[in-house]
């Protein structure tokens, strides 16, 4: 009887003691140096990082970082890990954004990267901009996009023609790049699946958020998505087939921690709840 | 009139693209007229998207400044809008990103747009996104009960998903792979986590993007014949 009454105290808990616990257990990493496991990488990361192998040095890559502060804590570290293999395999890439701050957002990760990597603006890599889905329809700017890239979007961030800048001479439509890869908190499948790999035979791969992820393991099932990097997981997994540690990394502790309390919160509720019910059918 | 007018518009606009999807880009050594003047029609959706943008930020600033002048239940939050919303407009309006060629005024513009973006919103931001974790960490205490079996294996499914997306479930692996025989050691959380991503949750994936599709098919088939309730009430 006491156990039970102890253990309803759980499910009546003050949320302040829990939210105490909890940025108690995210300080954790921060303070211990927790070292690596062991683990295989998935076929989600596998797939990104094989298709890479097959892309020569000097192919052109489409990037698509549709992603702003919502969704920094996982696209940050897949952008991160992505570039520097780009970097590090001298693949060349151009790059959009369909969110409006995520020219700004994905500047930051890239700049320093590509810099270090003796890449040179324009030669190497090209930034876009800000590309508008008409009727917030991605399907529709895709088409038109990868039909037609000067036609479409006909001056680069800084407003520079693209008939100026050498990188955009070789690329005019889909057939010109290697891989597109479209890295934001939940890519659109019917837009780059049904538009850049099935009218464009583009490949495509995806990085999503991990919530998100679940819903695109049909499509990587069914092979129209070659590679799918799930929030930091597959940040992670993509750093350790390169081998080059990051964000990714860092970050998964954080996130290890934090869901490992959050089951231990849904198990203490269940607890307390289970307790309370036992308590009054006694009484 | 006015309402036949909109329904041509819209089934004109939807043919365009059904034909323009459905035709061989030659038809009898003729290049398809609907794919060659393709990029101009995304284009002016863009410019026709761009134009409604404004719509938001006007009803926006009609509600909040009525809200403001008559003093009503939150006036101070719609001064704070609306000051936001100026300062907003004139530091983007005069900054620049060149240090070299400004004046001082279009300095103090930009150092005040950095402190309104990066300092002020951006700050927010995050920490209305930090709040969000803390809350579903309350939430899976409270509301996150093992009433039912779906329940049940719900939460059993979410719980191996979770361990098996982080290093914590590689250690496990690792207690797994010492304790069990070789015969289970199949039995590994990553393993059963890939498991359930990729053959039930793809199965009901799959249904649920059926359902889905079909769905918008049918939204799409009335938006473009003009059966939507909305425009019949017009």
């Amino acid at each position: 009887m006491k156990t039970l009454r102890i253990l309803a105290r759980f499910y009546h808990l003050n949320p302040r003691w829990l939210y105490l616990a909890f940025t108690i257990v995210l300080l954790i990493p921060l303070l211990v140096a927790i070292p690596k496991p062991e683990f295989k990488a998935s076929r989600g990361p596998l797939g990104v990082y094989k298709v890479l192998d097959g892309c020569p040095p000097g192919g052109v890559i489409l990037l698509d970082s549709s992603w702003d502060l919502g969704a920094k804590p996982e696209s940050l570290s897949q952008l991160e890990c992505f570039v520097n293999d780009l970097c590090r395999r001298k693949i060349k890439f151009v790059m959009f954004s369909t969110v409006f701050f995520g020219p700004i957002f994905a500047q930051d990760v890239i700049r320093p990267i590509a810099e270090a990597s003796g890449y040179k603006y324009g030669e190497d890599w090209v930034d876009l901009g800000f590309l508008k889905p008409p009727n917030d329809n991605m399907s529709l700017l895709l088409d038109a996009f990868l039909r037609d890239i000067p036609g479409t979007r006909p001056v680069d961030f800084f407003g520079t023609p693209v008939k100026d800048i050498p990188i955009m001479r070789r690329v005019k439509t889909a057939k010109d790049f290697n891989m597109a890869m479209t890295i934001s908190y939940a890519p659109d499948p019917a837009a780059w699946l049904g538009i850049g790999k099935s009218q464009h035979g583009m490949t495509v791969a995806f990085g999503s958020a991990a919530i998100m992820a679940p819903y695109y393991y049909a499509f990587l099932d069914s092979g129209q998505l070659s590679g799918l990097l799930a929030g930091n997981r597959g940040a992670y997994e993509y750093e350790s087939l390169t081998g080059m540690y990051g964000l990714g990394s860092k970050a998964m502790m954080f996130f290890a921690f934090g869901l490992c309390f959050l089951i231990f919160a849904v198990l203490m509720g269940n607890l307390g709840f289970w307790a309370s019910a036992r308590l009054r059918s006694k009484s | 009139m006015y309402k036949n007018l909109a329904k041509a518009i819209t089934f004109g606009a939807g043919l365009y693209y059904l034909l323009e999807f459905l035709l061989p880009a030659k038809i009898g050594g003729v290049a398809n007229p609907f794919t060659e003047c393709y990029g101009t029609v995304t284009i002016f959706l863009m410019v026709l998207g761009a134009m409604a943008f404004f719509l938001g930020p006007i009803n926006l600033v009609r509600g909040e400044y009525k809200q403001f002048i008559s003093f009503k239940k939150g006036w101070v939050e719609s001064l704070v809008f609306l000051v936001a919303l100026v300062m907003g407009i004139v530091t983007a309006s005069f900054r620049s990103d060149d240090p070299s060629t400004a004046t001082k005024f279009v300095k103090v513009m930009s150092v005040a747009y950095n402190g309104l973006f990066y300092g002020a919103q951006l700050g927010f931001y995050v920490t209305s996104m930090g709040l969000i974790s803390f809350y579903l960490v309350s939430a899976a205490h409270r509301a996150f009960l093992l009433n039912t079996v779906e329940s049940g294996l719900m939460m059993a499914a979410a719980t191996i998903v979770m361990l098996g997306l982080t290093p914590a479930g590689d250690y496990l692996n690792q207690v797994i792979l010492a304790i069990l025989p070789a015969k289970l050691q199949w039995l590994q959380v990553g393993t059963v986590a890939q498991w359930i991503l990729s053959t039930p949750n793809t199965a009901v994936q799959k249904a649920v993007i059926f359902g889905a599709c079909g769905g918008a098919f049918a939204a799409g088939m009335r938006n473009w014949l003009s059966l939507e309730r909305s425009m019949e009430q017009q």
